[in-house]
């Protein structure tokens, strides 16, 4: 299954109408959620923000996406949590 | 009589919503049915042109909510019908303003004991005439065109009657050009389906005709010995609103998506024989307990007859996502996005190319083509319908 993305890279030119679905996708997340792009950068970042007061992360492998399912919006988030050194028996000073 | 009100409507305008309410009144006329039709542009008045009618306007819609007509006055016959159809046209000198929603539903209260369809022409917009339109609907039928534009407002219209209790919504996909959805400059059917959520009522091919019946006043489905393929097409969606199992339309003959459309048809119809004792076509409701990838083919392609269930503004249990849990076959999108973590825009990565895998293709299903090639009965069922 060839994304958007593999055949924009893989060299093959995407059709008018792949694009046009594409972009379709992406508007229409943001249009049934009545979220703007920036909202939902604001959002993510509060959330990591809330996130971080109670457990260490990898912020590099943060994903939070927001996307559709059927008609209903979804808001999807996968936050590595980092391992407590103490309980694995890393002595911490 | 307990006349079942449809509103025509599309958010954007220029899609053909006046054409398409024209035309699927008139093939409900032919059809036997007693059938009303209001046009609810007011200030921008227009069925009564394309419908052929506009020297006969004495009295408009205004005029009955006003009290200076009375309904009976207001509605003109269509005389080329033998079938009882006929018209309440807008008032082209007033605005929006002079009609609520509650007019509306009055007006349409009073001709459900006396007529089987009212057909409602929206104007385009989310404002007050779409919801004067809309306020009365048993039915919403949302037309849009293979374009960002109007698949973005039709979007937006199936939102906004859902958030009315009028859902779940029909959709018209008018003016499709098969040789451009070949050529992958067209958005095709699935792609809209998969894209809006839907169900599909009506598949209208652009034709040429409906825009010389048009000048002529004489809409396309009047005629039926006449060859517009539009015209078969909206009086395929008259039968679909009356119950009738109608295979869709094929746009061209071996066109991809066609043939993908044609097995998913026949894929849905299998289906349905299985769950069902008897074929009787009109009946075929989605299971309710049926794997994720039949229920999926079944909002892709099969024709949901129009029942007073369906316009009841309740979602039906069968149709929520199912949490995301991956079904065998057919993959749902939640599952997808969480199989793949890494992707950076799961929404750009979820998308299929419809044309190597059809996401709503049932369980373990051959490919589309080899299906319709090898079984005979497909092919003459292929045959019927071109």
């Amino acid at each position: 299954m060839a994304s958007l993305i593999d055949r924009l890279f893989g060299g093959r030119e995407p059709s008018s109408s792949d694009v046009a679905k594409e972009r379709l996708r992406l508007v229409l997340v943001h249009d049934r959620s009545n979220l703007t792009p920036e909202l939902v950068e604001a959002m993510k970042d509060e959330i990591l923000e809330v996130i971080a007061r109670y457990v260490e992360f990898d912020r590099e492998a943060v994903n939070i996406n927001l996307t559709s399912v059927d008609r209903d919006s979804i808001l999807i988030a996968e936050i590595p949590i980092i391992p407590d050194a103490r309980r694995r028996g890393v002595p911490t000073n | 009589m307990a006349a079942r009100v449809i509103t025509v409507t599309s958010g954007k305008g220029g899609v053909g919503k006046t054409t398409a309410t024209a035309n699927i009144a008139v093939a409900l006329a032919s059809l036997g049915n007693k059938v009303v039709c209001i046009d609810a542009d007011i200030g921008l008045r227009n069925l009564d042109v394309v419908m052929g009618l506009e020297n006969r306007i004495v009295y408009d819609l205004v005029d009955i909510v006003e009290g200076r007509a009375k309904l009976r006055q207001a509605m003109i016959r269509d005389k080329r019908l033998k079938e009882e159809l006929y018209l309440i046209p807008a008032a082209q000198t007033r605005d929006k303003t002079a009609v609520s929603p509650s007019d509306m539903v009055r007006v349409c209260d009073e001709l459900r004991p006396v007529v089987d369809y009212v057909v409602i022409d929206s104007p385009a917009g989310i404002e007050r005439g779409f919801r004067n339109a809309i306020a009365p609907a048993d039915v919403v039928i949302i037309v849009t065109n293979p374009e960002v534009s109007s698949v973005r407002d039709a979007d937006r219209i199936i939102g906004l009657i859902e958030a009315e209790g009028k859902g779940p919504g029909h959709l018209v996909i008018n003016r499709v050009k098969a040789e451009m959805v070949k050529k992958g400059d067209m958005l095709s059917p699935e792609d809209i389906i998969d894209i809006l959520a839907i169900k599909l009522i009506g598949l209208v091919p652009e034709d040429e005709t409906i825009l010389v019946s048009t000048n002529r006043g004489l809409p396309a489905a009047l005629n039926s010995d006449e060859e517009s393929r539009a015209g078969v097409a909206f009086r395929n969606i008259a039968r679909r609103i009356t119950g009738e199992n109608v295979p869709f339309m094929p746009m061209e003959e071996e066109t991809g998506w066609l043939k993908r459309l044609v097995a998913k048809i026949r894929g849905s119809e299998e289906s349905a024989a299985k769950g069902a004792s008897g074929p009787k076509p009109s009946v075929v409701e989605p299971p309710k307990k049926d794997a994720e990838g039949e229920r999926a083919a079944a909002r892709l392609v099969k024709p949901v007859p129009v029942s007073s269930d369906n316009a009841d503004g309740k979602p039906k249990a069968d149709e929520k996502p199912s949490n995301g849990e991956p079904a065998a076959s057919a993959p749902s999108r939640s599952a997808e996005s969480k199989a793949d973590p890494d992707d950076e825009k799961p929404a750009v990565v979820k998308t299929e190319p419809a044309k190597s895998e059809p996401p709503a293709s049932q369980g373990g299903e051959k490919p589309a083509e080899s299906k319709v090639d090898k079984t005979p009965a497909a092919s003459t069922e292929k045959k019927a319908i071109l």
